[in-house]
Parts: C-alpha cells; sequence; structure tokens
C-alpha cells in the first residue's frame, strides 16, 4: 500500500471517467470473487478476469480509500469507506471529520448492506396492470418528461407534490428549483425519525434546531425522555461527547433518566425516575416553579420523593446538561420548559452549545405537513405524486391514511433506490444510485461542507435522481438554459468553486463552505388533536435503536444485532413489567395481544424491568410487506396499531401517545433473543465501582490478588507459565528451541503480546462494534427464515436458528441486571423503582493459558507466540470440544454452509456476497470460528510496514470494532511494548480480567464501570 | 436406485478415486514429464510442456489434499489449461527480455501479482504483430471493451493468505513457485503449491542459490555465500 493511498483517499474519478462507466464495471481487478468456502479444492474453472485499461493509483489486490458522507440517518457523519478492486468492503468513520471524529454507528456501518441489498431495484420499472416491469431509462425518462411537461403546459403544478426523504446538503435547494419551473411548489422533506418537535422548540429558544451538548462540563445529566444514546438526534457526536464526560470517571458527570421506559439511554443512567410518558412536563414545570411537586409526582405516578430529590440535585450540580425527548402530544411544551430551565441553570454556553450545533433537522417537515397532503389527495387534489427513499406508506399511524389516499393518486413516480410499501404502489420507478455510489454534499455543522463521492460504479442500472431530472429539465427548451452543466457532478463542483476546487477536497470530502440554501416553508400546518383511544395500558410504540424507522429492517446484520436492551433479534416483542404479567397471567414468550383504536397486534410477550406496570412497548421498524424485501418482513408491524398523534406545537411526529388494551392470546413463541441469563449470579463478568472506591482504593478487583501465581502484567511473548512450557523446554525435554516462542527469535514475533482494554465507564452498550465486526469478518447472519430448522414447528420463522444459539457474533453485548433475584420477580416500587444495568463487551479474551487449546485433537487451536489465540480453519475437524471448554463462550460453529453459495442457508445472496473482505476466509461448515483480534489487520500492517522498510509505530491500526466505537471504549495494541496506548490502559487502577481467578491469563483487559450513586442528603441542603 | 445402494456406491467410488489419485500422484512425482494425464494425443504445445518440465524441479510427492486443483494429477502439478489467447511467455520474456514485473507489475507491491491490463498489451499490439491469428483474437477482445478471460493455472485454496510482495521482495524467484514460466509455451502449474512444500522453505528457510537454479541460472559466488533466507512457520502466517 502505498502512503499516499493510506492518507485516507484520492479522488481521482476525474481520472476514471476516461474508461467509460459500464466498462469499467466489468473490471474487478485479478482477484476472482474469493467467496469459496473452507472445504477441498475445487476442480472448476476459475477465471482471472483483468482489467480492461488498469485505473490510476489502483493496485490489484490493494485497498483505496474514499471519503464520503453517510446517509442512513440526517446526522452526515463523515465514512471513509475501503474499496478493493473495485468494490466498496468496509465504512469505517473519517477520523478528521468534526461530526463523528472517525466513530460509526451500527446503522452506518450497514450502509454496505443498503448498496449490496439482493432486493435493490436492478433498473427503471413502470406499471403494467398490476405489477411493475423493467423497462429501459429511455423510456422512464420519456414517461417522466411527458408528465412534467403535461403539469406544466396545464398550469397544474399546484397538483403535484415531491416528497423527499429528509437529507442535507444541497440537492434539495435543486430539487426545489427543477420543480419551480414546472410550477410545482416546493417538496416534503419526510423524515419518520426526525424529532420534530424537540427540533423546533430548539429553535426557538436557543436559536439552533440541534445544539451540541457538551456532557463534560456538566456535573449533571438530566435526561427527560430523551433517548440521546438510542439514535434520536445525532447519534454519534452525543454518544462520543458522552462515553467522553463518563471517561473521565473523577468528576464525571452523574446521569438521571426520566421516562415511562427505560431506553439504552436510560440504563446507562445512574437513576432512573419512572415517570408516566406525557408527565415530563410538569416535573419540569414543578422544577422551574411553576407547579408543586407534589402534582408532578402524582401525575408522573412515582414517590414524590424521586422528584423532590431531583429538583433538589438540579438545583446544587452547578453546570448540568438537561435535555428533553419525549412521546406525547406535550413534547414540543415539555422541550421548550426543559430549554426554560436550562437557561435558569446557566447551562446554554456551557453544557448546551447552540453555536457548535448540528444542521442534521433543518428544513425538515413535520407529520402535520404530510398529513395536509394526504387530505389534499383524498380530495382529488393531486394528479401526480414523486417519492424518493421516504415511505411514509409504512411509518405512519394507519388513521393517517396514507396508503389509501396514495394508490389513489392518478400517477405515482418513485426514485428510491430501495423497495418499500410506497415504491411498490408506484407507476414508475426510477431507482436513484445508493448513497455511496452517488455525488453530493451536505452541512452537517455550520461551515463546514461535507462532500459526498461515489466510492465504486453502480452496482445496478439505476440513475441518480438529480441526474435524471437535470435530464429532463434540460430537455424542456424553456428551462434549458438554466441548467448548463453536464450532471449533477459538474452542477456541485461549480457551486463549491469548480473541478480543482472539488478534487482539492475530496481526499477528506471535507472543505470549508456551505450548501445551498433552501426554502423552508414557515407556514405550519396545525397538528391534529391526538386520538389516544381507550384501554388501561399506555402503548410507547419507539423508533428501534437498531432498525429506526424501518429503513434498517432489510439489512440482515441490523435485524441480527440485538436491540441493546431487550436482546431480541428479528421479533417483534411486547414489552410489559413483571408485574403487569402477572396480571395478565403470562410469562416469557406467551402470545399477547394489543388492541387499539387503530388496531391490534400479537405478539410474544418479554418482562422488563425497565418500564412501568402501566406502560407497554413495541418496537416500530418491522412486520413490512414483502414489497419491503425478504428480511424487512420479520416480525410485526406495530405502526399498525399507533393512533395518529402529533405534537401539539410544532405538528412533528409523536410516538407514545396510544392508550391500549392488552390481552393473553393463545400460545406461545420462543423468544428470538441472545440473552442467556440476565444476571450475573455473583460472577462478576461486568464489575462496577464508585468514584469514591477508587479515591479510597478499595475498589479492590480480583487483579494480581493471587498468592504464589504469576503476576499477569502483560510481558513479552506467552504470559502463562503453563503454556510457556508446553511449547518449550519442558513440552520437548531434550529440546533447548522453542522456535518462534523464544522471546531472543530473530522474528521478534515473541516480543509482542497483542492485547485489548475495555473501558466498561464509557460503554453504552450500542452494539456498534458487533456490526463493525460482521462487516470486518464476513459473519454470517444466521436468523432468516429460511436459513433456520424445518422440522420443529416451535423453531421455524425469523430467528429460527437463534432460538437454538446458533447465532455466530464474535463480539457480542453482554447486558446484566444487578438483581438478587429474577427480572419477572421484581415489583415495581414508585419510591424506589431503580435497578443497575451493566454492559460488557465479550469476544474471545485470547487467553495465554486458553482452556480451548488442550482439548483440540487436531491442533486446529493454538497459541501464536505473538499472543494471539489462532483458529485455523483448515485443522478444524468440528467436534467443538473447544467451545465447550471455554470459560467466556465466544467460540461460534457453522451449524449450516452459510458460506456456501449452493446451499439453501446462504447468508451472502449476491450481491451481498460482494462485500465480503478478501482479507477473511469465509467459513465452511462444520468449522468453528471465533474473534481473531482482527488478525487480517495485523498481517496487513506486517506487510505494510515490510514494504516501507520500517517498523511498526505504536497505535498505527486497530481492530474494527475499536475502530467504529462511538464510546472509544476499545483500545488495541501491542501490550508488551509500553509506547501503545493499550499498554498503559491495561495497568489503569479499574483493570481487571474476567474469570482471572481461572488462570487462563486473558488479553482482555476490562476497566470497571464508574457509578455514580446520588450525593448523601447533606450535600443537597 | 435406492438410498441403501447409494450409500454403499459412493464411498466405493470416492475409495477407488482416492486410490487412483494417490496413484498417479505417486506416478507423476516420480516422471514429472509425462505429468498432464489429458487425453492420448499430444498438442505441440503440451510437448513442449512437457520438454519444459524437466527443467523444473519436481515437487516433493506429498500429501496434495490441500493445494488449490486437488484432482488433478500430482496435486495440480503439470496442469496446463488452455487459455483464450495463446500467449507465448518465453517470446516475451526470452525473446523480447521483458522482465516478470513489467506485466505483472503488483506482484512487488501487493498480496495479487497482478495480471497485465488488456491495454496493457495493446500499447505494443496495436502495432506489433497485428496480423497474426491470436493477436486478432486480442484485438477483438480490446475492440469489444471487454476483458480476457484468462484460466486461472495457480491457485492456493482460499483459507491460505499468499502475499506475494513479502516472497518477490525477499528475492524469492517466481521460478522457485511457478517453474520456468519464460520456457512454457503455455502455462503449466510446475509446483504441487500444497502445505508441505510451502513448509520446506518456511521452516528450514530459502537458499537464494536454490532460487538462481530454479530461474535456470548457476548461482555467482556472492549468491552462493548468501544465509538462507528466514521465514516464519507459524500457522497464523498464512491461515486466518
Amino acid at each position: 500500500m502505498t502512503p499516499e493511498i493510506t492518507e485516507a483517499t484520492k479522488g481521482a474519478l476525474e481520472e476514471r471517467a476516461a474508461v467509460k462507466r459500464r466498462e469499467f464495471l466489468k473490471v474487478l481487478g485479478v482477484s476472482t470473487a474469493a467467496t469459496a468456502a473452507v472445504g477441498c479444492g475445487t476442480t472448476d474453472v476459475e477465471k482471472l478476469i483483468p482489467y480492461l485499461v488498469s485505473p490510476d493509483n489502483t493496485v490489484p489486490g490493494v485497498s483505496n480509500y474514499y471519503a464520503t458522507t453517510c446517509r442512513e440517518c440526517a446526522a452526515g457523519c463523515g465514512l471513509i469507506v475501503e474499496v478493493r478492486d473495485g468494490r466498496a468492503i468496509k465504512a469505517e468513520g473519517n477520523p478528521s471529520h468534526p461530526v463523528n471524529k472517525g466513530a460509526l454507528c451500527a446503522r452506518g456501518q450497514s450502509g454496505m448492506q443498503g448498496l449490496y441489498n439482493p432486493d435493490r431495484f436492478r433498473g427503471p420499472m413502470k406499471r403494467e396492470g398490476d405489477r411493475l416491469v423493467a423497462t429501459t431509462w429511455d423510456d422512464a425518462i420519456g414517461i417522466l418528461a411527458q408528465k412534467l411537461g403535461e403539469v406544466k403546459s396545464k398550469n397544474g403544478g399546484s397538483k403535484v407534490a415531491f416528497i423527499n426523504q429528509h437529507e442535507q446538503g444541497s440537492f434539495p435547494s435543486l430539487l426545489d428549483q427543477i420543480l419551480s419551473g414546472y410550477g410545482i411548489g416546493a417538496h416534503l422533506s419526510y423524515d419518520a425519525e426526525a424529532p420534530v418537535a424537540v427540533a423546533q422548540a430548539n429553535k426557538a429558544a436557543y436559536g439552533a434546531s440541534w445544539p451540541h451538548v457538551e456532557f463534560g462540563a456538566a456535573n449533571l445529566i438530566v435526561s427527560f425522555s430523551a433517548d440521546f444514546l438510542d439514535g434520536w438526534g445525532v447519534p454519534v457526536p452525543q454518544q462520543l461527547a458522552f462515553a467522553d464526560a463518563r471517561g473521565k470517571v473523577e468528576g464525571a458527570p452523574r446521569f438521571i433518566y426520566v421516562g415511562a421506559r427505560r431506553s439504552l439511554t436510560g440504563l446507562n443512567a445512574d437513576q432512573w425516575i419512572p415517570a408516566r410518558a406525557g408527565s415530563e412536563l410538569a416535573i419540569v414545570n414543578a422544577m422551574l416553579g411553576k407547579g408543586s411537586i407534589a402534582k408532578a409526582a402524582e401525575a408522573a405516578g412515582v414517590a414524590e420523593e424521586l422528584i423532590a430529590n431531583l429538583a433538589k440535585e438540579v438545583r446544587a450540580a452547578g453546570s448540568s446538561a438537561i435535555l428533553a425527548g419525549g412521546h406525547t402530544a406535550n413534547t414540543g411544551e415539555l422541550a421548550a420548559a426543559v430549554a426554560e430551565l436550562n437557561k435558569q441553570r446557566g447551562n446554554v454556553g456551557t453544557t448546551i452549545k447552540p453555536a457548535e450545533g448540528y444542521n442534521a433537522f433543518s428544513g425538515v417537515s413535520s407529520a402535520a405537513d404530510l398529513r395536509a397532503l394526504v387530505e389534499k389527495m383524498n380530495n382529488r387534489g393531486i394528479d401526480l405524486v414523486m417519492v424518493r427513499g421516504a415511505n411514509p406508506a409504512y411509518t405512519t399511524a394507519p388513521s393517517l391514511g396514507f396508503a389509501t389516499a396514495f394508490v389513489n393518486v392518478p400517477f405515482k413516480v418513485s426514485f428510491s433506490s430501495l423497495p418499500d410499501e410506497t415504491t411498490a404502489m408506484c407507476d414508475l420507478v426510477l431507482p436513484d444510485h445508493h448513497a455511496l455510489e452517488s455525488w453530493g454534499d451536505a452541512e452537517p455543522v455550520d461551515g463546514t461542507l461535507s462532500l459526498q463521492q461515489p466510492t465504486m460504479d453502480p452496482v445496478f442500472d439505476s440513475r441518480s435522481t438529480a441526474d435524471v431530472l437535470l435530464a429532463v429539465a434540460k430537455s424542456d427548451p424553456a428551462q434549458a438554459a438554466r441548467y448548463g452543466v453536464a450532471d449533477y457532478r459538474a452542477w456541485l463542483a461549480n457551486r463549491i468553486g469548480g473541478n480543482a476546487a472539488m478534487r482539492a477536497a475530496l481526499p477528506t470530502a471535507l472543505m470549508s463552505g456551505s450548501s445551498a440554501t433552501r426554502t423552508v416553508s414557515t407556514a405550519r400546518t396545525p397538528a391534529a388533536p391526538p386520538v389516544q383511544g381507550e384501554g388501561e395500558y399506555q402503548l410507547l410504540t419507539y423508533l428501534s435503536p437498531t432498525l429506526g424507522d424501518g429503513r434498517g429492517a432489510n439489512k440482515p446484520w441490523l435485524q441480527e444485532l440485538p436491540d441493546p436492551v431487550t436482546k431480541i433479534c428479528w421479533q417483534t416483542v411486547v414489552e410489559m413489567h413483571g408485574e403487569t404479567a402477572i396480571t395478565l397471567g403470562i410469562e416469557d414468550g406467551d402470545l399477547v395481544t394489543v388492541t387499539t383504536t387503530a388496531g391490534s397486534l400479537t405478539a410474544p410477550a418479554l418482562i422488563y424491568i425497565g418500564i412501568r406496570p402501566d406502560t407497554i412497548a413495541v418496537a416500530l421498524g418491522r412486520g413490512q410487506s414483502a414489497a419491503a424485501g425478504r428480511y424487512a418482513v420479520s416480525g410485526e408491524n406495530a405502526y399498525g396499531i399507533m393512533s395518529l398523534a402529533e405534537d401539539a406545537r410544532s405538528g412533528g411526529a409523536v410516538y407514545g401517545a396510544t392508550r391500549a388494551k392488552v390481552a393473553k392470546a393463545s400460545g406461545n413463541q420462543r423468544l428470538v433473543t441472545t440473552e442467556g441469563s440476565g444476571r450475573q449470579h455473583g460472577r462478576n463478568v461486568a464489575q462496577a465501582t464508585t468514584v469514591a472506591e477508587i479515591i479510597a482504593n478499595t475498589n479492590s478487583v480480583e487483579h494480581h490478588r493471587f498468592d504464589g501465581q504469576a503476576s499477569t502484567d502483560f510481558l513479552p511473548g506467552l504470559r502463562s507459565p503453563v503454556a510457556n512450557d508446553a511449547q518449550g523446554e519442558f513440552g520437548v525435554p531434550d529440546s533447548k528451541d522453542k522456535g518462534q516462542y523464544d522471546p531472543n527469535h530473530w522474528s521478534g514475533a515473541a516480543k509482542r503480546r497483542w492485547a485489548m482494554t475495555i473501558d466498561l465507564a464509557k460503554c453504552t452498550g450500542c452494539s456498534a462494534c458487533v456490526t463493525a465486526c460482521y462487516a470486518e469478518n464476513n459473519i454470517p447472519t444466521v436468523g432468516a427464515s429460511w436459513q433456520g430448522p424445518v422440522l420443529l414447528p416451535d423453531r421455524t420463522g425469523f430467528g429460527a436458528n437463534i432460538t437454538r444459539s446458533r447465532e455466530m457474533a464474535w463480539i457480542r453485548l453482554e447486558r446484566y441486571w444487578e438483581l438478587d433475584r429474577e427480572p419477572k420477580d421484581v415489583k415495581f416500587d414508585p419510591a424506589a423503582p431503580d435497578f443497575e444495568t451493566r454492559f460488557i463487551p465479550m469476544m474471545c479474551q485470547h487467553c495465554g493459558n486458553a482452556p480451548c487449546e488442550p482439548v483440540c485433537p487436531v491442533y486446529a487451536t493454538y497459541h501464536a507466540p505473538n499472543g494471539l489465540n489462532v483458529q485455523v480453519y483448515n485443522r478444524c475437524v468440528g467436534t467443538r470440544y473447544c467451545s465447550n471448554n471455554c470459560p467466556y463462550k465466544v467460540r461460534y460453529f457453522n451449524w449450516f454452509g452459510y458460506g456456501e453459495p449452493n446451499r439453501s442457508q446462504y447468508a451472502f445472496p449476491e450481491p451481498l456476497n460482494w462485500q465480503l473482505n478478501p482479507d477473511v476466509t469465509v467459513r465452511g461448515k462444520g468449522v468453528m470460528e471465533k474473534c481473531t483480534f482482527c488478525v487480517q489487520r495485523i498481517k496487513e500492517t506486517e506487510n505494510r510496514v515490510a514494504l516501507e522498510g520500517r517498523e511498526m509505530e505504536p497505535d498505527e491500526f486497530t481492530t474494527a470494532c475499536a475502530q467504529a466505537c462511538p464510546s472509544r471504549a476499545i483500545i488495541f495494541g501491542d501490550a508488551a511494548d509500553e509506547n501503545w496506548s493499550v499498554a498503559k490502559w491495561a495497568k489503569d487502577r479499574r483493570a481487571y480480567h474476567v474469570f482471572e481467578e481461572l488462570n487462563t491469563f486473558t488479553a482482555v483487559v476490562y476497566l470497571q464501570k464508574v457509578n455514580h450513586p446520588a450525593p448523601s442528603a447533606s450535600a443537597h441542603a | 436406485m435406492t438410498g441403501r445402494s447409494k450409500w454403499v456406491l459412493i464411498p466405493g467410488l470416492v475409495a477407488i478415486a482416492i486410490a487412483t489419485t494417490m496413484l498417479s500422484a505417486y506416478a507423476g512425482s516420480q516422471s514429472g514429464a509425462d505429468a498432464p494425464a489429458v487425453g492420448t494425443e499430444l498438442t505441440a504445445t503440451q510437448k513442449a510442456n512437457q520438454e519444459a518440465f524437466g527443467k523444473a524441479k519436481p515437487g516433493p510427492w506429498a500429501y496434495s489434499g490441500a493445494s488449490g486443483y486437488t484432482f488433478y494429477v500430482g496435486g495440480g502439478i503439470g496442469r496446463s489449461p488452455e487459455q483464450p489467447v495463446k500467449f507465448p511467455h518465453p517470446v516475451h520474456v526470452n525473446t523480447l527480455q521483458m522482465n516478470c514485473a513489467f506485466c505483472h507489475s503488483a506482484a512487488g507491491q501487493s498480496p495479487d501479482p497482478g495480471l497485465p491490463a488488456v491495454g496493457t498489451c495493446m500499447s505494443c499490439h496495436t502495432l506489433v504483430a497485428g496480423d497474426r491469428p491470436e493477436i486478432q483474437k486480442l484485438s477483438e477482445y480490446w475492440n469489444k471493451r471487454q476483458p480476457v478471460p484468462w484460466v486461472r493455472v495457480h491457485k492456493v485454496p482460499e483459507y491460505v493468505h499468499f502475499p506475494h510482495m513479502r516472497h518477490v521482495n525477499a528475492g524469492v524467484t517466481c521460478q522457485t513457485c511457478h517453474g520456468q514460466v519464460n520456457n512454457m509455451p503455455q502455462v503449466f502449474q510446475a509446483q504441487s503449491l500444497n502445505m508441505g512444500w510451502c513448509v520446506q522453505c518456511h521452516v528450514n528457510g530459502y537458499s537464494p542459490a536454490e532460487g538462481m537454479r530454479a530461474a535456470g541460472y548457476e548461482p555467482d559466488s556472492a549468491t552462493l555465500a548468501m544465509p538462507r533466507k528466514k521465514a516464519t512457520y507459524d500457522c497464523a502466517t498464512c491461515h486466518y
């Protein structure tokens, strides 16, 4: 790898233009698609396909890196996409990007599975009768041009609407400009996930719709249902700032979460005040002196003391960060009240920083705006509707009637790249490129332009919507003069100072500047009065932290990623408190029917202690129609039981304002969960301490506590005296040759000790590391219904393999409740509802004295001199003894041929297999696998430094999990070399090894979580 | 066929296949020259290959189950698929004195050695020898804007990671593994590429003198004096 390529990127797409684009797609370098699995060789004739013309700056087998902008949510994080031989294979955060600073969430990682989604449109389609059939681009663009021409000639612009997935950047402005050429009004910028109510209240109060929250400057964080770690708002920068603050240990802010359901954000809080949904406003008002604490406590359904103490703590805290979320129609009012409280406490400018705010939600339309369009459609006021990316037919309450109104519009055009319910109703589909194939820009923070460039040639016969619209506009003689550019890329380049400026910016995809201003309509549609309906339970239908509003549902990585809170994957469950379950007479997995005015849903119950007994919760995003793809159909659609609810002030969508009846249904279903036990049973896997204990040095971890045993500090080479003997002279008594295990061996292999530290004070349990690992290591997803066993009726359907613990996640997030009894037996106490949760990422611990190694009859797993516990797939015969003997349960067995294309269990249907990392073997059936500490990255770096004739620099590379971690909790490196960060962290005063008492001498060091209990009563006074 | 008779038949066939493979592998290693056991009539190319084959050092006999082309005689030694364009290495290397890295330019920088882009061929062949039938085939691909679908000759299994640049930069001659491709009218596999063969160098070290001999040169005194080049033999060197 040449240095200029490692320096992030190159923007040589200009040069690529020399080769015609379609041809470039054919030339995929010399590596044949390396998807064949482990197994004996093949007699198949394999072809080596050369380039037609070798692109500049490309070496076959060596990755190029392109900087671009993530479009999976509105935040606009920076990406560095690794491209090997013309195919994008991995998305990572861009370290120089001001928003995500190198980190990337699970959904950002999964953009890759949108790009290679097997259900993507192959090309343009048009409706013939009741189905969509393939057509040519000329035909499709011709139809669109004709329709728009009719609009113009009939002066019918007011009867046309365009619904675009809300996005930042210049495209919305260009879109409006082109639409106005036909007399069409501004488009609707729709985003079901956008917290419109809060953004508008913020804008009014702070002057910025999404201020940066400097958690590190606060002594106390209070969140009123603001789920800033669950994908709400701008997830990555929020998590970076939060984890950074909590990682300070001494002086880290205490965190109180107020909300009816303890979300992932709530589980990270030191204290939970389970206030009823909608009652947060009363609490904030009481704290502002606008109401009594007793009344607020009554509305919230918790003990008065909790609210009183909260008010006291906020008063005593000095600087605090108070955040508003909310689920009900008073969310906007709550956000305004919280802003007032922040101002009163002097937090604006110190913890709440409007000047450093994010532009994610500027220009977003509200749910009320969409409702106004639906009314217009119902009144036959719309003749032509165009939609791009957004899927309101799925992401809205049934009583809105979007689908019925939409289907009756005479002509409907979709520009969506991926199929969905809305597009399925359209008459013409002109699929857009995926974001990773497109040009674009975003202005995520004021003054910084984050460019978006194609990372590869289009996978399918799609076309950029901007280019299609420009082509249509140019075909209209009256408008052609306005668009004197070849395409959207040229239009963008002109905006930002020409091709040279663009080329100069593309290596980091960052430049100073701003995107084209869009027309933001200030006219707000008034909110509809909420329809709560009847029922004894408050129903919280919440946006899934993994699937969002459902846009992630057709990506198997995200379906297989267990929800960080419930640990459920592939399935929809009804979350309820243990007391509720007793009232209903049900247990985990029993089917319940939730009935609201909108409809009913039957799904298995999940007992969850972090929810009020008068509240139930169902995650949104699953149970889509077959039109949305093969994976998206799993689970149940919770939008279907949601009543229409809008924030009273802003008209923004709110998702928790429905009343529901719950009844036991017959039968039960196995929960598709990766959780074994929710408790630690005294095993001290995830340890925690407090600041007071650390200062007093009484946080005695089980570290260094064994009399007569060797120190567990990391030394070069093998740590374990036992393993050392086996490899060395004691293993072969007449040999003095330790080979590569000799610290003085010429290779220097035994001078290293690859190791990892994980700071549990920072880890929020978000699980971005899990998806990063899937992406890097070709880990198969196993939960699709066709991958599962078919014989047992209770183990079929989506997640069947996972009900048999056959998931393959090399790294998993353990989530433990610190309880003295089973969660279902916990009673809800309004005076003391709190419980502690601990998250701990668990992967192969690369033990110095590994229990898996001596039991392998074929030496398929062994200890490498550099400290790695290596799994040699081609040696493995699948006895599974190693897995049986592993105390950490981190070894995963290929029960089926997930990596073999001719099997029904194949996990990478074309073209998902294009994403496979060529540096990592795709494992076959009957082979054991586990975390390798990203050995391919170690090898790649070793190869690179050898090529460049130098020594490896400290912290030169890291593993995929550490790279992605938006908490920066994972540090990887050589613990035997003082210059690597990991060596310093491994000696931290909170450091411990899991199960140290087993003498496994693990290479993974955890740093204890730090709890921040309430200050003693005297401190409040 | 009933299920029962299948279960008798399949292991039987497998046993026969294994026995045949092992026998012919043994035979192949004893007399490498007649290795390509396909067909009875030998083409001119095959004859030329047989002559060239004798010049390459035959690989040691070893279990060949792990090499890329398992079911070929001798673990694939002598396997010589016909190529879509009969590219003559001898003309380019011996006659025109072109360096291997002129076409396989990535071999020193990348795990993949790289094949020349069709454009690289055409940089000479738009002018040179355009009247020959094989060049006309090449031009046809070029004019149709299609890459030439070369048939792979050398392959290690997917679970083996072979970084070319580490070997090339360590001074391992191309011929050590690939045989004297410069003398092969049609490229064939000269070594078994199985693990037993790999670890010869990885355990004992690579002798620059032997590498030079493999390339067809008599080593000079400086090369003879060079120590064996060491290599690591940890499993994870190649398997991950």
